[in-house]
């Protein structure tokens, strides 16, 4: 036994003590790692979102606006159906500026027999998409025929696995990576396969149009905007020149979830930061309210020759062993929470959720292991000093 | 004998206390002049709070003295940086403080060797601890935790913590305080064998066994120093 061990020999001797302050540390982190990992996510869910979208401008038809909160379809993923005569692909793709305009077909499944789950089915172009393909060909890179679909994350069943939509047997041939938005719960397919699902679910009864032809109709244009064209020119020219829809910037979509994202990220970083200042304070008293405790045994070893720097030598080392223990633990819970219960975060907040790569993951999980250790390592600071200080003669008289 | 290894020279100590209706200063040590000789056994004698524990601290560089120098080995320890102060009283003077001192997180054998390891490498230290022990009859208890000691069991385990390592100088308050008669005779012995060894042995006591064993004893009263 030496003065290198004691630190260690201390620790472990009085289990119950050190147990107490890595729970401390543990806590400290668990909120500072936690905390960043939420709003982390939340910054990527909404990255994730903006880049999903894709568009520039979205074109509907203006009775969808009256009907449905575009934002909640659109953004927030709600099933829904509605149509616009397909006339309005080329008035818009025609309009200065445009650089494509590509339809998508839009077809909400039924709580019903007819079909294996309430989700929304979403159709594209393959000729002219420039939103769903590019992140698609990620995970499928073949031709979608017909009745072929591409699930979401969360849609349960696996590549091969057929699904029934409206009496339709369809082919899952892909599933996506999460993006932690809405469009998890998404289905895509080929604007045929769609457009066939709707006649389909007409034939059952389920009439999702009027009257019209559902080979002539699509549910919203999306829009890429030209370079040297800025999206408000080109959205104002739309809304004036074509009647009967409703156009609105994706920016303008977005931002009120980036809004959301920006507000709840604030209160999760008060709420959390709130919570680790507080350990950090908890945990200079501890070690100090530790340290008074055991002025007797640092005097002790002031008696048998160990310098003022050797005692505040062992206070940190022990300090830094319990805050790289409790970190550990700290980051351990609150990967384990945040990763278990993601799910249920993106629920319970109501706004996209994505984890952030496992790289930034590591780096955050590193700067909260960086933090906690600083804190408790200065957290025994005074203690150190304080017990460094003491008057050895004095303090074995005083008992 | 031979010339003085730790020589105080004209040590005070004051201490400010703080009265119900006055505060003052007040000398624990007054102009206290004393040389410890290799190979002496001196015995301090003295009331309660005449400055014995006082003397002992300042002796043993954990406490500088108001005025005067302490030296050993010719060095004035409080000139000394703490890190050598330190390191001097470590390898150089075997201190047995007042009351009990254990280290409970650590088992009686490493108490005893602790001391040694702080700034020596493990040379087999850990054989000379055990016969010290099996010297102060508590060999078996070497791998026992002080919260299973008695007071005397302690006692002996901070002598034999003093002692390991052959110090040069041993200062001692109180050594057999909680001992049997038995153990009493059995600690001023190995104190007396440490002085026939070579060391400078100073206790601070207040039992008259120990003056058979002394070659010198001391008398202190209101922090001054007289032969008796």
């Amino acid at each position: 036994m030496n003065l290198k061990k004691l630190p260690l020999q201390n620790l472990v001797r009085h289990s119950g003590r050190t147990i107490g302050l890595a729970a401390i540390v543990a806590l400290l982190t668990c909120a500072v790692y936690g905390g960043a990992l939420v709003v982390s996510s939340l910054q990527s869910g909404l990255n994730s979102l903006e880049a999903r979208l894709g568009a520039d401008i979205v074109v509907a038809p203006a009775t969808a606006r009256s009907q449905y909160d575009l934002n909640e379809v659109l953004v927030e993923g709600v099933p829904s159906s509605f149509y616009m005569d397909k006339a309005y692909v080329a008035k818009v793709a025609q309009r200065e500026g445009v650089e494509i305009a590509t339809p998508q077909y839009f077809l909400a499944t039924m709580k019903a027999g007819c079909c294996a789950m309430p989700v929304q089915i979403i159709g594209f172009d393959p000729e002219t998409d420039f939103t769903v393909k590019p992140w698609i060909a990620r995970t499928y890179g073949g031709e979608l025929g017909m009745l072929d679909i591409i699930a979401g994350c969360n849609i349960s069943g696996g590549v091969g696995d057929q699904i029934q939509f409206y009496g339709e047997t369809c082919t899952i041939v892909a599933k996506l990576a999460e993006t932690g938005t809405s469009m998890d719960n998404a289905v895509y397919g080929s604007g045929d396969t769609v457009k066939h699902l709707v006649e389909a679910a007409v034939d059952l009864g389920f009439s999702p149009l009027a009257h019209e032809d559902p080979q002539q109709v699509v549910s919203t244009i999306m829009v890429k905007v030209a370079d040297g064209h800025s999206v408000e020119e080109v959205l104002g020219d739309i809304k004036l020149h074509v009647r009967g829809v409703s156009a609105v910037a994706t920016r303008t979509m977005t931002s009120d979830v980036a809004d959301s994202v920006a507000g709840m990220s604030g209160v999760i970083q008060v709420v959390f930061g709130i919570i680790g200042v507080l350990a950090v304070i908890v945990l200079v008293v501890a070690f100090l309210v530790v340290g008074r405790h055991r002025t007797r045994e640092f005097a002790v070893l002031r008696v048998l020759g160990a310098s003022k720097r050797m005692l505040s030598g062992i206070v940190v080392k022990e300090a830094a062993i319990i805050s790289a223990a409790g970190a550990l633990v700290g980051v351990a819970i609150a990967l384990v929470v945040v990763l278990s219960f993601n799910g249920a975060l993106e629920s319970a907040l109501g706004l996209p959720f994505l984890l952030p790569v496992v790289a930034t993951i590591a780096l955050l999980a590193l700067g909260a292991f960086a933090l906690a250790m600083v804190a408790g390592c200065g957290a025994s600071f005074a203690s150190a000093t304080r017990l460094s200080k003491v008057d050895p003669g004095q303090t074995l008289r005083e008992e | 004998m031979s010339d003085t290894i730790l020589t105080a020279t004209g040590v005070t100590k004051q201490f400010f206390r703080k009265g119900r209706e006055s505060a003052q200063y007040f000398d624990a040590v007054s102009k206290l002049d004393l040389a410890l000789k290799p190979g002496e056994f001196t015995v301090l004698m003295g009331r309660s709070g005449s400055g014995k524990s006082t003397l002992l601290n300042m002796l043993a560089g954990l406490l500088a003295s108001t005025e005067g120098t302490v030296t050993l080995d010719g060095q004035d320890l409080y000139a000394l940086s703490d890190d050598d102060r330190s390191r001097m009283r470590n390898e150089r003077i075997g201190v047995v403080p007042q009351g009990q001192t254990p280290l409970h997180s650590l088992s009686v054998v490493q108490n005893v060797t602790l001391p040694y390891l702080m700034y020596r490498a493990d040379d087999g230290i850990e054989a000379q601890a055990m016969d010290l022990l099996a010297e102060l009859g508590i060999r078996d208890l070497a791998d026992s935790y002080p919260r299973e000691l008695s007071g005397g069991e302690l006692r002996r385990m901070a002598i034999a913590r003093a002692l390991l390592g052959k110090p040069a100088v041993v200062l001692a308050d109180e050594p057999t305080s909680d001992l049997d008669d038995e153990n009493t005779q059995v600690v001023l012995q190995i104190l007396r064998n440490a002085a026939d060894s070579g060391a400078a042995v100073l206790i601070a006591t207040h039992d008259q066994a120990a003056l058979p064993f002394a070659h010198r004893v001391l008398r202190m009263d209101a922090g001054t120093l007289m032969d008796v």
